[in-house]
């Protein structure tokens, strides 16, 4: 009896043995996803014009064809109530970039907008916002000698004093930038100096890691700051600056009072950004705020403030 | 609270004294029979056995000890001893004094036990708590394993509101609850990590088990320190008359088990150990193959346990015993390599391991300070550690010139070490109460981690050691509890405690008081209907993560950051004895969960930084029906499990806040586990066979593009997969059946089984992950990147035979 089950079980076994039975991966159906329109816009009450992209997204098995990502002809519109603002034009030589000029004074602290992309193939993809109001801004101070890392490199420093409005959930971004001169000496064939051209430009300044619990890495370099923790107080953000990325002489410091919606989006998708690739990595979802699309609209308004040595 | 804390042991002996004051006033003509339940065979003592004295109906149940007490009037009393699976005994005393009346049962032929004992034991619906299955360790052992290896954690996962981590994982999920919320006690010891072969097996020798129950809810209040199960394992204590020995040979391990008397009738020792010979057996073909590699090298990976236990009865009233446990994993793999030419000699070398394992001690007293108190007091060791150990070297010789040599070396360990003490009691004022009390500490000392850097270079003279460690913490954990059961009538019975317990970590005090409630109604046709209500507190939790069966398994303390979970619990459900052996049950339950612990997003168990900023705590809902028809005994035994469940998250900083599946969410979970003796003795069968909804994993449903954060203008972008919300995908349903034959034959001396059977008999590809996998295409010359969605499999039809022996 033994034998014979022994027999039958290694029958089963060997008989079991075609090509594909100890195949143990096999093919499945991705989850179904839904053809939409992507854009990324973030938009700044002194901008003088608007651009975004309109693309589109393909399902995780999808060939992309070439030149596919992006959506032409999209009309795309922005709102202020039932006032149609602005009607975006194509932008030459793309085929999913569109942009807008912007007057002074077309957005305005506390007002709401409304950004509407439609095509015949998509759903039409809505997003609002409300520009926020100016940062209370009531100091920026830069010290040239801040101090050491723990790498024994010499910091400066720039402190940025805020006054939190109370009661409501504040988002702030602090954006520096280094004012650089740029020397430009031009020479003929023989080598004799033809013209010097003095030139100012803006370089975005990377900071260093904060200890502040009330500061997050951003896009661009920049910091991102809740009032959460300081919510209706006086706030100071300190930024500490590697000086070997340079030595420019003058700051720009943008500080800027953020929609909630581009705050949340920008923490999430640099931090989805920074894991992508990253083997048993916890997933991350990204922050957006458009309807029946995917992407994000966001507003900022702006205060900048000028330091020196 | 800390009045709470000192008053609480007074007020137990204040009761204590109270009780005795009333129990002598009013029942002075009361006296008490008291003594030991065991086999008679073996002497190890019955746990859950019943005394019932006939012409009064009062009745008691053995302790996990064995020990019961009766208070009766002086009368003469019929006691009826049973014990499932053993022939009744029945003794006539008169009861005019306090009386000791030890018991053997002999267990019970098996064609007939279902008429000696079936109608007499303590039958599901006249227990009072609800939510706890008990397991014998017979049954467990009959049921199909994978390789051939009965695995306990395994068989769990078989019982309805619980459910395994995934293929092939003897990891445990109570009522969507999480891996670190189970308190698993091997002889009341805590075991940290009950794993072997990454997940694949759990640590317990099933040779050395004498019994296992699960609690999933309706929580007495002497137990504490977990939020969703407490899985008690007591290991077997040695026979005290004869020497005995079993053991086997698998397809993957093999294992011995002796014990016998040191005393006999008074003392007895058992030992057991498993090992693995994978290692060995491979050795050979690896060593072959790295020399075909041009090289000389070892890897290999094992896992071995060795239990034992002593014991010892040094009068009626004091016993001890003492129990130890340890078992560890190990992989290495030591490669080196020569060339040499005649211009340069030069050797690589690179040696890497993984070691992980447990050690559990404990030294158990029992006392019988009067006939109605019983006291056992057991002061506990364990420990976990892992460590991991990656090294690379390399030596480089010219002619003419010194050797040059360069070697890196990481090493990691993390860890937890425990000392604990606990005092339990018994009290059993008279045959309504059975009041349990008592107290434990436990020390802990937990190691969250240190890396080990060495770098050694000749050429330029660099011997560079570097230790980073996160500090270790220390931390104190007490608890106190008392509990009745109380039989207010025949019909409705109350089990009703407090517990109260409080953590103390460094410069941080918590503490909770936790009240626990079980009551059973017993209606006219046997049906009894029950009901639950506990609230628990979790201290410690546990950082792992649950998409890899690596043991890097982190225990970590509350902090002043990280707070304890919290959970309550609600049961309500009818048990019914059908048919004198049927069990059945039917359990609806709701349970929430507080500051249960998680990744945050984009965080990994392999950074670095401070293990708090790496968490995010937040609440938990589990809420479902369990359906439970057992048959613990008999030709056919097995059981019918049915759950229908819900299990969510909801963390403020993951999923936009909203609430998502828990990943081991399972609408459907279905079992059937049945064995049958088709000649009892001689040849039986058993087969399992499961179906689960499948796991929910979070899977990007499309791509799109994004712009770079560090590139300010839009026509920087890169591809990246839009994820509309957490555990969005559910895998494929998993079902699989597992069957098994055994042959026995009893030999002169000895009993010997052929164990033949195989696990996923119809080779189901179950899903154990899910992977995009892109091959390119050459099109018209163009390269074109195809993608298909994969499922991995991981365990097809895997036959086994095992030889085992008794003696």
């Amino acid at each position: 009896m033994l034998r014979l089950l022994i027999f039958a079980s290694y029958l089963l076994l060997l008989s079991a043995c075609s090509e594909d039975f100890f195949n143990q991966t096999v093919d499945i159906d991705p989850p179904e996803y839904e053809k939409q329109m992507v854009t990324h816009v973030k938009t700044g009450i002194n901008d003088t014009a608007m651009d975004l992209s309109v693309t589109r997204n393909y399902g995780v098995l999808e060939t992309v064809p070439p030149d596919g990502w992006g959506v032409s002809n999209a009309l795309v519109e922005l709102w202020e109530g039932d006032q149609k603002l602005r009607t975006f034009s194509p932008e030459a030589n793309t085929n999913y970039l569109y942009i807008t000029p912007l007057s002074p004074g077309l957005f305005q602290p506390g007002h709401t907008y409304t950004l509407k992309i439609s095509h015949p193939e998509y759903d039409t993809v809505t997003a609002v916002q409300t520009m926020p109001y100016a940062p209370a801004v009531d100091s920026v101070t830069y010290d040239k000698a801040g101090g050491v890392n723990a790498f024994g490199e010499e910091l400066s420093d720039i402190d940025v004093y805020l006054m939190d409005t109370p009661g409501e959930l504040n988002y702030y971004e602090i954006a520096i930038f280094g004012e650089y001169v740029y020397v430009d000496s031009i020479y003929d064939g023989s080598g004799n100096l033809i013209s010097v051209d003095t030139l100012v430009f803006e370089s975005s300044f990377e900071p260093e890691g904060s200890d502040d619990a009330n500061v997050q890495p951003g896009y661009n370099n920049t910091l991102l700051i809740s009032d959460q923790f300081f919510d209706g107080k006086a706030y100071k953000l300190n930024a500490r600056l590697y000086r070997n990325q340079g030595e420019p002489t003058n700051f720009a410091v943008h500080v800027r009072t953020l929609t909630e919606d581009y705050f949340l989006y920008s923490i999430s998708a640099l931090r989805k950004y920074d894991s992508e690739g990253i083997p048993f990595v916890e997933p991350v979802s990204v922050h957006d705020n458009l309807d029946k699309g995917i992407g994000i609209f966001g507003l900022y308004n702006e205060t900048v403030v000028r330091v020196k040595e | 609270m800390k009045a709470i804390c000192l008053c609480l042991p007074l007020a137990f002996l204040y009761f204590l004294c109270l009780t005795n004051h009333l129990s002598a006033q009013t029942t002075s003509q009361k006296f008490t029979v008291s003594g030991y339940l065991s086999d008679a065979s073996s002497g190890e003592r019955l746990i859950g056995a019943t005394v019932i004295d006939k012409r009064s109906g009062q009745g008691t149940v053995s302790n996990t000890f064995g020990f019961y007490s009766l208070t009766l009037p002086t009368d003469t009393l019929e006691l009826f001893f049973n014990y499932i699976g053993y022939q009744s005994q029945q003794q006539t005393i008169f009861l005019r004094e306090n009386t000791t009346v030890n018991i053997l049962l002999e267990q019970a032929a098996l064609i007939k036990e279902v008429e000696i004992v079936a109608d007499k034991y303590e039958r599901i619906e006249e227990r009072t708590q609800m939510s706890r299955i008990d397991i014998p360790i017979e049954q467990i052992k009959r049921v199909p394993a994978l390789m051939g290896e009965t695995d306990v954690l395994r068989v769990l996962q078989l019982l309805p509101g619980v459910s395994g981590g995934g293929e092939g994982q003897s990891g445990i999920y109570v009522r969507g609850g999480g891996p670190d919320q189970n308190l698993i006690l091997l002889d009341g010891v805590p075991v940290y990590n009950a794993s072997h072969l990454f997940g694949f097996f759990s640590v317990f020798n099933a040779d050395a088990i004498k019994d296992v129950s699960l609690t999933k809810g309706g929580f007495p209040a002497r137990y504490g320190g977990r939020l969703s199960s407490v899985i008690e394992i007591n290991m077997k204590e040695g026979n005290e008359n004869e020497f005995h020995g079993e053991g086997s040979i698998g397809v993957v391990a093999s294992k011995l088990t002796l014990e016998g008397p040191i005393q006999k009738g008074r003392s007895s020792f058992l030992v057991s150990a498993r090992r693995t010979y994978i290692d060995v057996i491979a050795r050979p073909i690896i060593k072959k193959s790295f020399e075909a590699d041009g090289g000389e090298g070892v890897s290999g990976y094992y896992f071995y346990d060795i239990n034992a236990k002593v014991n010892h009865r040094f009068s009626d009233k004091d016993r001890l015993y003492l129990s130890f446990y340890t078992g560890k994993d190990k992989f290495y793999l030591n490669f080196s390599e020569n060339n040499e030419t005649p211009s340069e000699k030069y050797t690589f070398n690179f040696d890497t391991g993984l070691g992980w394992g447990n050690l559990t001690g404990a030294v158990r007293w029992n006392h019988i300070l009067t006939p109605k108190l019983f006291a056992n007091t057991t002061f506990t060791y364990s420990r976990y550690n892992f460590n991991t150990r990656n090294g690379v070297g390399e030596t480089s010789e010219l002619p003419g010139e010194l050797p040059q040599s360069s070697s890196y070396l990481l090493e990691y360990f993390s860890g937890i070490d425990d000392i604990g003490l606990k005092l339990d009691f018994d009290f059993m004022p008279n045959p309504a109460h059975l009041i349990k009390f008592g107290a434990n500490t436990i020390q802990h000392q937990f190691h969250p981690g240190e890396f080990y850097t060495r770098v050694v270079e000749s050429e330029s003279k660099i011997d560079v050691s570097t230790t980073l460690a996160q500090p270790d913490v220390s931390a104190f954990e007490f608890a106190t509890y008392i509990e009745d059961d109380w039989k207010v009538t025949n019909r409705l019975r109350l089990n009703y405690g407090l517990h109260f317990s409080g953590f103390v970590p460094d410069g941080k005090s918590y503490f909770s008081l936790q009240p626990r409630a079980n009551a059973r109604y017993l209606f006219n046709k046997g049906w009894a209907l029950k009901g639950a209500f506990s609230t628990m507190r979790q201290y410690i939790h546990l950082l792992t993560n649950e998409t890899i069966g690596l043991p890097t398994d982190l225990w970590l303390p509350t902090t002043s950051q990280v707070k304890p979970q919290d959970s309550w619990q609600a049961a309500l459900g009818v048990a019914k004895t059908f048919a004198k052996n049927y069990e059945f049950s039917v359990e609806a339950y709701y349970k929430e969960m507080d500051n249960v612990i998680a990744f945050k997003e984009g965080a990994s168990v392999f950074q670095f930084d401070d293990w708090q900023n790496r968490v995010v705590q937040g609440e938990g809902t589990a809420y479902g029906f369990e359906f439970f028809v057992q048959k613990k005994k008999g030709r056919f035994s097995g059981w019918v499990g049915y759950t229908l469940s819900w299990a969510w998250r909801e963390f403020e900083d993951l999923n936009f806040g909203n609430r998502y599946p828990y990943k081991y969410d399972r609408r459907h979970d279905f079992e059937i586990v049945g064995t049958y003796d088709i000649i009892p003795e001689r040849i039986r069968v058993s087969a399992t066979w499961v179906f689960a909804t499948g796991n929910v994993a979070t899977f990007g449903t499309s791509r799109y593009q994004a712009p770079e954060p560090y590139q300010n203008h839009l026509r920087y972008t890169f591809v990246t997969t839009h994820t509309p919300e957490r555990n969005n995908l559910r895998y494929p349903s998993y079902n699989r059946l597992d069957f098994g034959v055994d042959f026995i034959k009893k030999k002169k001396y000895w009993t010997r089984t052929w164990s033949v059977g195989a696990y996923n008999a119809y080779n189901r590809n179950n899903p154990f992950f899910l992977f995009l996998q892109t091959d390119v295409d050459f099109v018209n010359g163009q390269a074109v990147e195809k993608s298909t969605l994969r499922q991995a499999s991981l365990f097809p039809f895997i036959p086994y035979i095992t030889y085992s022996f008794k003696f």
